[in-house]
C-alpha cells in the first residue's frame, strides 16, 4: 500500500512540475512525435477459473503503466507495460478472498488509411499485441491455490483520432498559471479484435505441490490457442503549451480462454491518468 | 457546420461502441450456476465425476451413488442439512484428501481408524526419548536399545520444513550407532518437497521411487504421465552405511504414505508397522455455486512395479503394538526394529 502511494505521489509531482513548466511556444504541432508516457492505474477485474470455481471473483487492481510510443502523420508505434496489485473477492464467501498481481504489456503498429479536415479526423488500422500475465492466489482453493497464467493475443486494430484546437488566453486555474497560446486536444477511440488468442494457464486439473516434490507451478500449465478476446480503449489528451500533455484512458479488456472444463473468464475495466513527455 | 456534423457522429460512434463491448462482456461471461441445493449437489457430483482418479481402482459406481443421494436433496433443506447430504456423498470415496469445508463445518474421512492405533506417544516419550532426546529442526532423537546403539529418530509431520542439513546432521551423530529407526507414525503428511530432502541424504544410489498420473481429462482413464520421480544421492551427504527401519501405520499418510513408497525402493530401508492410511492421489480444490469448498485426489500414484497402494503401502514386516506391552511402558514395533537393526 506504501508504494502504491509513492507511485501515485510521483506521478502527481511529475505533473505539477510539467504544468508549471508551460513555457515553450505554440508554434510546433505536439499532437505528433515521439513520447514517453506514464500513468496511474486502477483496474477493476472479474475473473472466474472454471477448473476451480463457478463464481466470479471481482476487485480493484492498483498500479502503474509506462509507455513509449511515436505517432507521425501516417504510424502509430508504441509498446507499453505496467503492473497492477490487488485482491478480489465473492461477496457469499465471507471466509476468503483472492489476491492477484497482474503484469500487463502491449505493442501497436498501427497506419493511417483515411484522414478529414486536414488531418483532424482519421482512421488507422494495424495489428496489436496485447498480453498480461498474472499470479493469483486464491485459498479457497486449497491444494489449487496458486495459478501462474499468461494471455496473449493478436489483434487487429482500428482506431480513430479526432483532434481539436482552440486559442487560449492567459489566466489561473487554482494555483497553476495559464498561459496564452493555441491549446490542442485529441480525442480517440481505438477497436481491437482477436486474430490469434492464446492461453497459457494450469491444465484439466492442476495442483501446486506435486508428488516429486517440486513445487513448480507452471509444471502443469499448458499453451492453448482458441476462445476469445476483445479489448476498446479510449483516450482524451490534454496537450500542455511544452509539447507534454495529460492523458485519461478507459480501458476493457475481456477474454474467455478456450476449453469448457477448466475455462478462464477475465474481464478488466481499467482508469489510466497519466502524462506524456514529449520525447522530441 | 462540419464541425458539428464531426462531433455528433463522433459522439455517436463512441455510444455505438460502449453499447457493443458491454454486450460482448455478457457473451463472454457466462451467466454463474444458480446457487440452490440442487445446483450444488450435481456440481459437486459431476466434478467429482469428471475429476476423481481412483472410481476404478475402489470399485465406487459414482452413478449409483448419485441416485442414492439425489432424492435427499429437496429444495427448501437448510444448509446444514444440504452439508450433511454432500458429506455422506462424498464419504463414499474412503478418501482422506477428501474434504468439503464450509463457514460452520469442515467434512473429513477418518482413514486412520481403519486400523488399529500402533503408536503411543506417552510411551515413546517416557521410555524412549525420555529427557535427555535431542531436537534437531523438525527431528526428536535419542538413542534407544538396551546398550544405547540404535538411533531413534521421531518425525510427526511432513508440515515441517526439513533442511538437509538437519538430515545430514543426524546421520553423521548417529554414524556409531548399529543403525537407526526412523518413525512416521501417524505422520498426517504436508510437503512433498520434505520427502526428497530426507531420502535424497539417505539413499545410496539414484532409485526410481514411484511414477506419478495426473488426471488430464473426465474419461476414466484419461491421464497424464508417468512423471518418474526419484530419489538422487545429494553430492553432500554423510555416507550412512547402516540400515534404517522406517516404522509406519494406518495414520501415515499423504506425504509421509509417499515417503513409505520411496523407501520400499531403496536398498538400506525397511518398512515396519501397520500399512500406511494411503493418499497417493494428490488432491486439488475447488468451490461451489454457494462459496463452500470441496477438495479430492485427482492423480494416482503407482510403484515402479506398477501397483496402486492408495489404499495403504504395505509393511514389509507387519508389526502391531501389543496392548500389554503397550501397558508395562513398551513400544512393540520399536522394539521389534531394534531387534532387526541388531541382526
Amino acid at each position: 500500500m506504501n508504494k502504491t502511494c509513492l507511485l501515485y505521489g510521483l506521478i502527481l509531482l511529475s505533473s505539477i512540475q510539467s504544468l508549471l513548466a508551460q513555457e515553450k511556444s505554440a508554434q510546433t504541432d505536439y499532437r505528433y512525435g515521439k513520447y514517453l508516457g506514464m500513468a496511474a492505474l486502477a483496474d477493476y477485474q472479474s475473473n472466474r477459473d472454471l477448473g476451480v470455481s463457478p463464481l466470479t471473483y471481482r476487485g480493484f487492481l492498483f498500479g502503474g503503466m509506462g509507455e513509449l510510443g511515436f505517432e507521425g502523420k501516417r504510424w502509430d508505434i508504441a509498446i507499453d507495460g505496467g503492473v497492477g496489485v490487488g485482491d478480489s473477492k465473492v461477496k457469499k464467501v465471507a471466509t476468503f478472498g483472492a489476491s492477484s498481481t497482474v503484469f500487463y504489456y502491449n505493442g501497436r503498429f498501427l497506419y493511417k488509411f483515411w484522414d478529414k479536415n486536414e488531418g483532424n479526423l482519421d482512421f488507422r488500422a494495424g495489428l496489436q499485441l496485447g498480453g498480461y500475465s498474472a499470479q493469483r492466489v486464491t485459498p479457497a482453493f486449497l491444494n489449487a491455490s496458486l495459478v501462474w497464467e499468461s494471455i496473449n493475443t493478436l489483434f487487429a486494430t482500428a482506431k480513430v483520432n479526432w483532434r481539436i484546437s482552440h486559442t487560449q488566453t492567459a489566466g489561473r486555474f487554482l494555483f497553476i498559471r495559464r498561459n496564452a497560446g493555441v491549446r490542442h486536444v485529441k480525442f480517440s477511440s481505438q477497436l481491437s479484435l482477436p486474430l490469434l488468442h492464446s492461453v497459457w494457464r494450469p491444465d484439466y486439473a492442476y495442483i501446486e505441490d506435486f508428488s516429486d516434490g517440486d513445487a513448480n507451478v507452471y509444471a502443469n500449465n499448458k499453451l492453448n490457442f482458441g476462445g476469445i478476446r476483445f479489448q476498446w480503449r479510449t483516450d482524451g489528451y490534454y496537450y500542455l503549451l511544452n509539447g507534454n500533455a495529460l492523458r485519461l484512458t478507459y480501458l476493457w479488456d475481456a477474454q474467455r480462454s478456450p476449453g469448457e472444463i477448466n475455462r478462464l473468464e477475465l474481464g478488466h475495466h481499467q482508469l489510466l491518468f497519466g502524462l506524456m513527455f514529449r520525447l522530441n | 457546420m462540419n464541425q458539428r456534423i464531426i462531433k455528433s457522429f463522433s459522439i455517436f460512434l463512441f455510444c455505438c461502441l460502449a453499447l457493443f463491448v458491454f454486450s460482448c462482456e455478457q457473451l463472454i461471461f457466462d451467466q454463474e450456476v444458480a446457487d440452490n441445493p440442487r445446483q450444488n449437489f450435481e456440481y459437486l457430483w459431476k466434478e467429482c465425476n469428471e475429476k476423481y482418479s481412483f472410481f476404478d481402482y475402489k470399485k465406487i459406481d459414482w452413478q449409483a451413488t448419485y441416485n442414492k443421494y439425489s432424492p435427499q436433496i429437496k429444495d427448501k433443506m437448510t444448509s446444514d442439512e444440504l452439508f450433511k447430504v454432500l458429506f455422506a456423498m462424498l464419504n463414499e470415496l474412503q478418501d482422506g484428501h477428501v474434504n468439503l469445508i464450509s463457514p460452520f463445518r469442515s467434512s473429513r474421512y477418518d482413514f486412520d481408524l481403519l486400523g488399529p492405533e500402533n503408536y503411543d506417544l506417552r510411551v515413546v516419550r517416557e521410555n524412549y526419548l525420555k529427557n535427555d532426546y535431542v531436537i534437531t529442526g523438525p527431528f526428536e532423537h535419542a538413542l534407544v536399545g538396551s546398550d544405547k546403539r540404535i538411533a531413534y529418530v521421531r518425525y510427526s509431520s511432513f508440515s515441517d520444513k526439513v533442511a538437509p542439513a538437519y538430515v545430514n546432521f543426524l546421520l553423521s551423530y548417529y554414524r556409531n550407532a548399529q543403525g537407526l529407526i526412523f518413525d512416521i507414525r501417524q505422520n498426517g503428511g504436508g510437503s512433498a518437497a520434505n520427502i526428497f530432502k530426507i531420502l535424497n541424504m539417505m539413499a545410496t544410489k539414484k532409485t526410481l521411487l514411484y511414477n506419478s498420473y495426473l488426471k488430464s481429462g473426465p474419461g476414466k482413464e484419461d491421464y497424464e504421465g508417468p512423471q518418474a520421480v526419484f530419489a538422487e544421492p545429494d553430492k553432500d551427504r554423510f555416507n550412512f552405511t547402516k540400515k534404517i527401519v522406517v516404522l509406519i501405520d494406518r495414520g501415515t499418510f499423504s506425504a509421509a504414505s509417499f515417503f513409505a513408497l520411496g523407501a520400499r525402493e531403496l536398498d538400506n530401508m525397511i518398512l515396519m508397522g501397520d500399512k500406511t492410511g494411503g493418499g497417493l492421489g494428490l488432491p486439488n480444490g475447488g468451490q461451489l455455486p454457494n462459496g463452500w469448498t470441496y477438495r479430492f485426489s485427482i492423480s494416482r500414484t503407482l510403484s515402479p512395479a506398477g501397483e496402486n497402494f492408495e489404499s495403504g503401502v504395505p509393511p514389509d514386516i507387519q508389526v502391531l503394538l501389543k496392548k500389554s506391552d503397550r501397558d508395562r511402558g513398551v513400544d512393540t514395533v520399536i522394539e521389534r526394529a531394534i531387534e532387526e537393526l541388531k541382526k
